[in-house]
């Protein structure tokens, strides 16, 4: 197993925590749209998720990577407020705020530095070890 | 004996041919162009001398740095022109160019140092 798969697996774990940011970011923007990318009223932004796998990077099948395989929407029913004034109410008066729970999201983005940091710190520490072997040809 | 030692022990470069998982240069027609004094035979082509086939690791391990090196450029260039490459992407692939171009100098160093030490034999 060479120490670049190490930092291979580093990176592939990287990306993934980028891509989860980059959801969360999305779905913090969108905490309050009310309309689809094409300007379709009544149907407001969903929740997204990304689905992660495990995927074999190295000569080694135990030493596995990420991948994401999806993203998903979430199926939590859309926040429903009384707003008549609102261009984008129903015929109650009501409109349909998107299913984001911005707690919920804020600690996912948490999560996604934090995991990001962690990668990176493996991999830091799997080019040390391979600077650290380079040091034993030293006299 | 320490000459020796060194290059025998310089031999692990083969590990590197996993870097990219490029195929591996053919031995038997590698080893006879390094090395045209040792003439390949057909029935023995899945043994070789050593010596043809550290030079082999060598010439593989170089060449994988080569492209390597040479990967790292164009996913440079491709981030600085806006490409879609990510940040931590660039930098890794950088950091393992730069642990395979340190890899190659020290396995230079030792090749120097094993023939000079040999160059320097009371004769």
């Amino acid at each position: 197993m060479s120490v670049f798969d190490t930092i291979r697996i580093a990176a592939s774990g990287l990306t993934a925590q980028r891509l989860r940011m980059d959801i969360a970011a999305s779905n913090l923007a969108n905490a309050q749209t009310t309309r689809t990318q094409n300007g379709q009223a009544g149907q407001p932004y969903q929740e997204e998720a990304v689905v992660f796998q495990a995927q074999q990077m190295g000569p080694m099948a135990a030493a596995q990577g990420v991948s994401a395989v999806a993203v998903v929407k979430s199926t939590r029913p859309n926040t429903r407020v009384y707003d008549p004034g609102n261009p984008d109410a129903d015929q109650n008066g009501f409109v349909n705020y998107p299913n984001v729970d911005v707690a919920s999201e804020m600690t996912d983005m948490m999560g996604a530095a934090r995991s990001y940091q962690v990668n990176a710190t493996v991999a830091q520490a799997a080019k040390q070890q391979a600077l650290d072997a380079l040091d034993l040809g030293k006299a | 004996m320490n000459a020796i030692g060194a290059i025998s022990g310089v031999s692990g470069i083969s590990g590197i041919s996993g870097i990219s998982g490029a195929s591996s240069v053919s031995p038997v027609s590698g080893a006879s162009t390094i090395n045209g004094a040792g003439a390949v035979d057909g029935s023995a082509a899945g043994t070789q001398a050593p010596g043809d086939s550290f030079l082999n690791s060598l010439n593989d391990a170089f060449g994988q740095l080569n492209g390597q090196l040479n990967a790292t450029d164009a996913s440079i260039s491709s981030f600085a022109a806006g490409g879609s490459a990510d940040l931590h992407t660039v930098m890794l692939q950088m950091e393992e160019a730069s642990v395979s171009l340190k890899t190659a100098v020290d396995v230079r160093d030792k090749l120097l140092e094993a023939y000079s030490d040999i160059m320097r034999t009371q004769l």
